[in-house]
């Protein structure tokens, strides 16, 4: 019963990259149109002729300089939206089926998990990662030391089903 | 990798490296170390271009085309639509049976929010290397526990095995975290006299 379905994994930056860029090119297009009919249909003048006689005479400057930086500051981004892997979003659960979790979701099933044990006065996901889940435990002052270690085994016996690369950790306090 | 995800990363990855080479050449133009250009820009002729006769249409195509080609572009960035029905094993010379997709994808959702592990379950189907491959993304209910899913998910996709048998559809199941709660506001407002 494995499921042969790509792993889920979040949208590329590319692929938001990649329609700016078709709506720019789409707006850029408009825009050319339109200053190409205007004059022509209207007492609107055409952009270009005063666009060009502005560049006419431009020489290079601080201005350029700092203008060309920016752009290949821009163009950089862009490369690397284009080369950075899509980021995994779920853990596989150990099933026949094809179940995945959120880490943010497993840390919410521990945390509920963790507070309903017993001389547990509170809890909180301290971090959620795909390969560590850090749960936060504030414990009844009266209890003793290795309820904490009882905890962490009880969490883990609950959370079996996650994967063995992510661990689910306890970090315990004593209530004041 | 997709052919959509590899088209955006190549529009990605021409637009990137065509902006580094046009700001290293502005860049350079005051410097000289590579393109010794410096001087002043002229624009003339093409000023002596726009003022042609022919230039307004030949801008108005040219626009129309871009604004054609950024549209279809666009387009292309729609969210894939879920396949609606799919033929069965019992379609033969004399006759399609189709099973309607939709009713299948609402009968696992009711069935996996049944199990009292999960709530806002909404799932699709798509095809994917030759295969039909349904999603069904959900909610964990706050009361869910990972044995109870994995149960869930189990059965759901048992259950789609049968309903299209000959190992013909696959089945992923995503649960996302339960819904937080937002603790209620006080009526009461607490007021400190000094």
């Amino acid at each position: 019963m494995t499921g042969r379905a790509a792993e889920p994994r979040r949208r590329a930056a590319a692929t938001t990259v990649s329609f700016l860029l078709s709506l720019a090119l789409g707006v850029a297009g408009v825009l050319l149109a339109l200053d190409a009919v205007l004059p022509a249909t209207t007492a609107h003048d055409s952009a270009l002729p005063p666009l060009l006689a502005d560049l006419d005479g431009l020489t290079a400057s601080a201005a350029t300089t700092a203008a060309g930086a920016g752009v290949v500051l821009v163009g950089a981004v862009l490369v690397l939206s284009a080369l950075v892997p899509r980021r995994r979003t779920h853990l596989r659960l150990r099933s026949e089926a094809d179940a995945w979790i959120t880490p943010r979701a497993a840390a919410a099933l521990a945390v509920r998990s963790a507070s309903r044990h017993p001389g547990v006065v509170g809890a909180d996901a301290e971090r959620i990662a795909r390969r560590r889940i850090v749960v936060g435990v504030t414990r009844d002052s009266e209890r003793s030391d290795d309820a904490a270690d009882v905890l962490q085994e009880s969490l883990r016996a609950e959370l079996a089903r996650l994967p063995a690369t992510t661990t689910v950790e306890v970090r315990s306090r004593v209530a004041p | 990798m997709s052919g959509r995800c590899l088209s955006s990363r190549a529009a990605a990855l021409a637009a990137g490296l065509l902006l580094v080479l046009a700001g290293l050449a502005l860049v350079d133009w005051r410097q000289g170390v590579v393109l010794s250009t410096g001087g002043r820009v002229r624009t003339g002729t093409v000023a002596g271009l726009v003022d042609a006769t022919w230039w307004p249409w030949a801008q108005g195509a040219g626009g129309l085309a871009l604004a054609l080609l950024g549209l279809l572009w666009l387009a292309s960035h729609r969210p894939r639509r879920s396949l609606r029905e799919v033929p069965v094993g019992s379609s033969d010379r004399t006759g399609t049976v189709v099973l309607a997709l939709d009713g299948v994808a609402r009968a696992l959702c009711e069935q996996v929010e049944a199990s009292g592990t999960t709530t806002e379950a909404r799932a699709g189907f798509h095809r994917a290397h030759g295969r039909l491959v349904g999603v069904l993304e959900a909610r964990l209910s706050e009361d869910a526990d990972l044995d109870g899913v994995v149960a869930a998910a189990e059965e759901a996709t048992r259950d789609l095995r049968r309903a299209l048998p000959g190992d013909a559809a696959d089945l992923q199941l995503r649960w996302r975290a339960p819904r937080t709660r937002r603790p209620a506001r006080s009526r009461r407002a607490t007021v400190r006299l000094e």
